[in-house]
C-alpha cells in the first residue's frame, strides 16, 4: 500500500514538473523573444524585445515589399525606443524569415494587412488583452501600414509613418522630379558631378508612361543617389549597429517573390492610399527625410495633409535620406518616443 | 533457461528408452535433466552461437565493405549551421584498369546508394531551425590515388523546418500549435571532391557544394546552396 502511494505522489511530482516546465514564463519588463504567427498558410516570425511593463507595444512593418522586420532593430530602437516600450519587429508574408505554403493569389496587400490585425491577436493572447499597440511603418510598410489601419484602425493608439509609399503609382512620376532636382542642385554644388550626370541621362531617357523596368532603374539609382549624398556629407552617413556599437546585419531566407509577385499584381502602376488617408483618424506623427529619393519628401507633405487624424504632426529630418534611423537615430528615438508617450 | 526445456521437450517426445543403473530404472528425462545443463546444453549453445555469430560476420562484413558513414558540418557558413549524418552503399562498382608505360593505373566508377539526416540552424534569431532528410544516388570517380570526384542526385528530399511558440488564427480563434513546423519537398544535387584514406580504402574526408531546392515554400520555392563537409568512416 506505502509502495503504490509512493509511486502515486512521483508520478503526481513528475506530472507537474512536466506541466510547469512547458508553460511560458514571461517578463513583461524585458522582453525577448521571437514567436511565429501562422495565418493563412503563412508562418511570420515576430520578434518581440524590450520593455512592456506597461503594456504598450509598437508594431514595425518592414519596407521592401520583402525586407526584414529585424531591419529596423538597430541602433537608438535598441538603446532608447525598446527602454520606454516594446518593438515587436515582424516579417510580412513572404519576406524576411517567413515561411509557409501557398499560392500567389493569397500574396496581395489585402492578405498582408488582415496578417498585421491577426498579429495584433497573438500578441493579445500571449501578453494579455489589455496590451496597447501603435504601428509603424517604413517605405513599404507605410504602405502597408494605411492598409491596415484601414481595416483596423481602432486596434491602435497611434500611426507612425517613415518615409512611407502610401502612393506607390505616383512615385513612378516623381521620381524624375526630384532626381532632377537634386542632381542640378548637387552639380551645381560641385558634388560628384559624373554620378548626377549620370542621373540626368537615365531621367531623359525615362518613358513618360509607366514602364516598370524604369521604374526599377530609377529606384536603384534613387538609392545609389543616397550613398552619394553621404559620402559627399549631405546627410549623415547611415548606421546599423547593435547596443554595444558594433555593424550589425541580418540574414533572411526567401525567394523575394513577394516584390515580383506584387509588382505583377500592379504595386507600382495601380497602387495608391491617398485618396483613403482622410480615413485615418488616429493620432500620427508623419517622419521624413530631407534629402530622400526613395520616397521623395512630396509625399510626407501629401501625407501630412491627407491623414484624417486630428491629432497629427510631421517632422522632417534635415541630414537624413531615406532612413533618419540610421542617419539621425537620437533624434529618432526623440521624436518616436515622445509621441508614444503622449498617447499611451 | 527457456531453450533449455524447449531441447528436454523435445527429447523426452522421441525417447522411449530406460536406462538400467543399479536397482533403479532412468528415464532418459531424468539423465538429460541432469546432464544437459552441465555439458551437453554447454556444447550445443557453444555450437549454435559460432554457427550463428559465423553468418553474422560473413554478412555484415560483406555490407560494412560497401557501406561507409559520414557525419560532417553543413551550412552556408556565414548564417545558418548544421550537422549532417549520412551512410552511402556502393551499389555497382566498375574498375578499369590502364597500362601507361611503367605504371598501371586503376580508375573506379562507381554507383552509391546514399541518404543522410541532418539539422540546422541560423543560431540567433532560431528563424531557419530545421531538419533535413535526403535520399539518392552519387555517381563517383575515383583514381589511383583515390581522390575522388562525385555527383549527387537526390530526388528524395524533406525540409522540416522547426518553429518557435507558434499561434494559429483563424477568424477571431487564436490557437497554439503544438510541434510548429512545415514539412517542404526538398530535392537536391550535389557535386564534390574527396579522398580515401590510404590505409582503409574506402575511409576518407569529402567536401561537397549542394544545391536544394525547397517547393513550395510560400508562393514559390526557396533555393539553398550549402556548404557539407566531413569524414567518412
Amino acid at each position: 500500500m506505502n509502495i503504490i502511494k509512493l509511486k502515486t505522489v512521483v508520478v503526481l511530482f513528475i506530472l507537474l514538473n512536466i506541466f510547469s516546465c512547458s508553460k511560458d514564463e514571461i517578463n513583461l519588463d524585458n522582453l525577448n523573444e521571437t514567436i511565429y504567427l501562422r495565418h493563412r498558410q503563412a508562418d511570420m516570425p515576430a520578434h518581440v524585445h524590450g520593455n512592456a511593463s506597461d503594456k504598450t507595444f509598437l508594431i514595425y512593418l518592414h519596407g521592401g515589399p520583402g525586407g526584414l522586420g529585424l531591419e529596423a532593430r538597430i541602433n537608438t530602437m535598441i538603446t532608447e525606443v525598446e527602454e520606454n516600450n516594446a518593438v515587436v519587429y515582424f516579417d510580412q508574408r513572404g519576406s524576411g524569415n517567413a515561411q509557409g505554403n501557398y499560392s500567389e493569389e493569397d500574396m496581395n496587400i489585402d492578405a498582408m494587412a488582415e496578417d498585421v490585425l491577426a498579429l495584433v491577436k497573438v500578441l493579445r493572447t500571449r501578453y494579455g488583452s489589455d496590451i496597447k499597440f501603435f504601428l509603424m511603418g517604413a517605405s513599404w510598410g507605410g504602405a502597408l501600414g494605411p492598409a491596415t489601419l484601414l481595416k483596423g484602425q481602432e486596434n491602435f493608439l497611434g500611426w507612425i509613418d517613415i518615409a512611407g509609399a502610401h502612393s506607390p503609382k505616383d512615385l513612378y512620376y516623381e521620381y524624375p522630379i526630384r532626381l532632377m532636382e537634386k542632381a542640378n542642385e548637387q552639380i551645381a554644388l560641385g558634388n560628384s558631378i559624373p554620378h548626377w550626370e549620370g542621373v540626368l541621362e537615365l531621367i531623359q531617357n525615362v518613358n513618360p508612361i509607366y514602364n516598370e523596368e524604369d521604374g526599377s532603374n530609377m529606384n536603384g539609382k534613387a538609392h545609389e543617389s543616397e550613398g552619394v549624398l553621404a559620402d559627399d556629407l549631405v546627410i549623415n552617413k547611415p548606421q546599423k549597429v547593435d547596443e554595444n556599437g558594433e555593424e550589425i546585419t541580418f540574414v533572411a531566407r526567401n525567394n523575394g517573390e513577394v516584390g515580383l509577385i506584387l509588382t505583377q499584381k500592379g504595386l507600382w502602376r495601380d497602387l495608391s492610399f491617398t485618396d483613403d488617408l482622410p480615413n485615418i483618424t488616429i493620432p500620427s506623427l508623419v517622419l521624413w527625410g530631407k534629402h530622400d529619393l526613395v520616397v521623395p519628401t512630396k509625399f510626407a507633405q501629401e501625407a501630412f495633409d491627407h491623414l484624417g487624424s486630428t491629432h497629427k504632426e510631421l517632422f522632417i529630418f534635415e541630414r537624413s535620406g531615406h532612413s533618419p534611423l540610421e542617419s539621425e537615430p537620437d533624434l529618432f528615438a526623440e521624436k518616436v518616443i515622445a509621441f508614444i508617450n503622449e498617447y499611451r | 533457461m527457456n531453450l533449455t526445456k524447449s531441447l528436454l521437450r523435445f527429447l523426452i517426445h522421441y525417447s522411449l528408452i530406460t536406462i538400467e543403473r543399479g536397482q533403479k530404472k532412468l528415464s532418459v528425462n531424468y539423465l538429460l535433466r541432469l546432464a544437459l545443463p552441465k555439458t551437453y546444453l554447454a556444447v550445443i549453445l557453444l555450437l549454435l552461437t559460432v554457427k550463428l555469430s559465423a553468418q553474422h560476420a560473413t554478412e555484415c562484413s560483406s555490407f560494412r565493405e560497401r557501406t561507409d558513414f559520414k557525419v560532417g558540418y553543413f551550412g552556408n557558413i556565414s548564417a545558418n549551421q548544421g550537422i549532417n549524418l549520412g551512410a552511402e552503399y556502393l551499389w555497382k562498382e566498375n574498375v578499369k584498369i590502364r597500362e601507361r608505360r611503367d605504371q598501371q593505373k586503376t580508375i573506379k566508377h562507381q554507383l552509391l546508394l546514399n541518404g543522410s539526416l541532418g539539422y540546422s540552424t541560423n543560431f540567433a534569431t532560431q528563424t531557419q531551425n530545421g531538419i533535413f532528410a535526403y535520399s539518392g544516388f552519387t555517381f563517383r570517380r575515383v583514381n589511383t590515388k583515390s581522390r575522388e570526384l562525385s555527383v549527387e542526385l537526390n530526388p528524395l528530399g524533406l525540409y522540416r523546418s522547426v518553429l518557435p511558440t507558434t499561434y494559429h488564427v483563424e477568424g477571431e480563434d487564436v490557437t497554439k500549435v503544438s510541434f510548429p513546423g512545415r514539412s517542404y519537398y526538398a530535392p537536391s544535387v550535389a557535386v564534390g571532391i574527396g579522398r580515401f584514406r590510404k590505409e582503409t580504402k574506402r575511409s576518407g574526408w569529402y567536401l561537397n557544394l549542394q544545391y536544394t531546392v525547397l517547393t513550395n515554400y510560400n508562393a514559390a520555392t526557396l533555393h539553398i546552396r550549402s556548404l557539407h563537409f566531413g569524414r567518412r568512416f
